[in-house]
């Protein structure tokens, strides 16, 4: 006998009960829980408002055109320039550091979603949340959503009531400018901290060699030595040239006059004199530990340490100033795109929409058991 | 009574679907040389062979994704789906006379293709993986349960999709003759052998309705430490699998009574 036949003649011999039965698990499985989400959302589900608004995190001027043409392809690829700091900002939003930044500006998200004014379905139960039941809600609730292309950051914010919703994004985008100002102020830090440790270092270096020098002048009471050494000089010169006319006077009268002559010896007495003081100056100039030559040797030293400390400064104090304008050009901000509305219509519940949901996937379900069982209801025929 | 009699069907129907699998081995393999143990040894050699040519590879993933194991899971999931539905169009053909016995359904012989490629898939994966991470190509997969979810799923869509493939070609030759080409056109596109994350976000939105793709997703998620949730939202495949089972089971029905058994 083919089964078809089989199959067609228990269904028609199916008893009017069996069928109502079916009709009765069909409203049991399907209808009645259709009619209580029904029910629920459109009676008893407290409403709720989203808040939505938008921001972007970008920088002073749009990175670029240094290094050429290949850079510019290269920065391409690499997406948006404060991208990473946007998916950070997005990161913290989404944590648990922001429900205790929150509560730190007077918004207490806990309290705010055990509220008894909710319904107990949709609001954070037990009135004590645990840390993880409680960020999960949050982030069921909270919703920040970063698009890559747009560059944008998109906070949604549910709550029970309008307010208490744009509350917290603006508060949320409140704390996301506090991340951002923290970023630039760590980023101003780490490329000033170089310079300014060798800016302090050259400055250092300068006042001890300058106390060097004062100390150099006053051991020696001469304000500079190269020009007291000149001087002398200048001196030492005057008094050979003299010495030596001197001597050649005294020779043309040596050859005319008698040795006792009283010309013959005020000329010779001169000349001693002249030696003496050619003597004395050179000494000054070159001789011992306390001459010219030597103290000019130090100060010159001194000098040039002082020169280089000044160079080293310089050095320092520019690039302190590079590293503040590139700290500035690479500053970034939150710039508010959509500031956060005060929702007048509740976004849920949605009667009409969740109840059909539920019919549809129900009924499907329903539809596939019975089809199933059906199937193993062949298998039990004698 | 009507509870215990239900219960007898089903047992009855354990022992017709248990019956089939028995059936299915020893027409499929015999028992020649290693018989049935060639229901390993063909994904097996495949994924190996498909292993070895990715083991070079360097995927532009994220977290910690390797591109042998990357290879091995979709390859294995995607032989099932071919596998289950390719084999749907003929099954009438090769099972026919079965039809005289009352208790054997369509269903049934679908269920038991099924069970069995799903099992040797799941076996496949679990001498694999570890078989991959043993010679250092791999890891051992991150979350296991997800894996075994992942496949479970795509035996859940295929043999739904078995179903209506074998009704529909029952009704038309030409749209059983469609269905190897298809099959075909199907593998770039299952989500077998590519990561969402490489794509533009307006093509990622457009994969995202592909019901495969999250399943895949979710399958490499099992397999690897970081990889991102992004694309592995489950309601839309879920949903898809739901309507196909209904979409077969009810062809199915409709189709038995026209089916001619001699």
């Amino acid at each position: 006998m083919p089964v078809a036949q089989v199959e067609t003649e228990t269904a028609s011999e199916a008893p009017a009960a069996r069928r109502l039965s079916r009709r009765g698990w069909f409203g049991l499985l399907v209808l009645l829980p259709t009619v209580l989400v029904l029910l629920y959302t459109w009676l008893i589900a407290s409403p709720q408002y989203v808040s939505r608004a938008e921001y972007m995190i970008r920088g002073v001027e749009q990175q670029r055109n240094e290094g050429g043409l290949l850079a510019s392809m290269v920065a391409q690829g690499t997406g948006s320039p404060a991208q990473g700091e946007s998916l950070a900002v997005r990161n913290f939003m989404q944590s648990s550091d922001a429900i205790a930044a929150l509560k730190q500006r007077g918004i207490d998200i806990e309290a705010l979603y055990t509220n008894d004014g909710a319904d107990w379905l949709s609001r954070l139960t037990p009135a004590q949340p645990r840390a993880e039941e409680l960020l999960e809600y949050y982030r069921d609730h909270v919703r920040v959503e970063f698009d890559e292309r747009s560059n944008i950051t998109k906070i949604a914010v549910r709550a029970f009531q309008p307010r208490e919703a744009q509350r917290i994004a603006v508060a949320l985008i409140a704390l996301g400018e506090e991340r951002v100002n923290t970023f630039n102020q760590r980023a101003v830090a780490a490329a000033q901290q170089d310079a300014q440790a060798n800016m302090a270092g050259a400055e250092v270096e300068i006042a001890a060699i300058q106390g060097k020098l004062t100390a150099f002048r006053d051991l020696t009471r001469d304000i500079d030595p190269a020009r007291y050494g000149e001087g002398t000089q200048t001196q030492l010169e005057k008094a050979e040239a003299q010495l030596v006319e001197e001597r050649a006077n005294l020779a043309g009268m040596r050859a005319s006059l008698s040795a006792s002559s009283p010309l013959v010896v005020s000329a010779s007495a001169r000349v001693r004199t002249l030696e003496r003081t050619a003597a004395e100056l050179r000494g000054k100039l070159t001789g011992g530990t306390n001459a010219v030559n030597n103290r000019l040797a130090a100060y010159e030293e001194l000098k040039l340490k002082q020169e280089l400390a000044v160079k080293r400064y310089d050095d320092a104090r520019m690039r302190l100033s590079r590293a503040n304008d590139q700290a500035a050009r690479e500053r970034l901000f939150l710039v508010p795109v959509v500031s956060a509305n005060l929702p007048e219509k509740p976004a849920q519940p949605r009667p009409l929409v969740y109840s059909l949901a539920t019919l549809l996937a129900l009924a499907t379900a329903f539809a596939i058991g019975w089809l199933l069982l059906a199937g193993v209801r062949e298998h039990m025929a004698d | 009574m009507s509870g215990t009699s239900l219960a007898r069907g089903f047992r009855v129907e354990a022992n017709v679907v248990g019956a089939l699998i028995l059936r299915e081995l020893h027409t499929r393999f015999g028992r020649a040389n290693i018989g049935f143990l060639w229901i390993f040894g063909e994904p097996l050699l495949l994924a190996i062979a498909v292993g070895a040519l990715h083991s070079a590879q360097q995927l532009p993933l994220t977290g910690a994704a390797r591109s042998v194991p990357f290879a091995i899971g979709g390859y294995a999931l995607f032989i099932m789906f071919r596998s289950m539905v390719s084999r749907a169009e003929t099954l009438l053909e090769a099972n026919r006379p079965l039809l005289n016995h009352r208790f054997v359904t369509l269903f049934d012989m679908l269920l038991a293709r099924a069970l069995l490629d799903l099992g040797s898939t799941i076996a496949v994966l679990a001498l694999l993986l570890p078989l991959a991470w043993l010679v250092g190509y791999a890891d051992l997969p991150e979350q296991p349960l997800l894996v075994l979810a992942a496949t479970v799923l795509i035996g859940w869509f295929s043999f739904a999709l078995s179903m209506v493939v074998m009704a529909v070609s029952h009704e038309s030759a030409f749209a059983g003759r469609l269905v190897h080409p298809l099959l075909y056109l199907s593998m770039p596109l299952s989500g077998a052998f590519f990561s969402v994350q490489w794509f533009s976000p307006g093509v990622q939105a457009a994969l995202g309705w592909v019901p495969t793709v999250p399943i895949f997703e979710l399958l490499r998620m099992g397999l690897f430490a970081g990889y991102p949730a992004d694309h592995a939202e489950l309601a839309w495949p879920v949903t898809c699998c739901a309507l196909l089972t209904l979409l077969g089971l009810a062809g199915l029905r409709a189709v038995r009574p026209r089916i001619e058994i001699n």
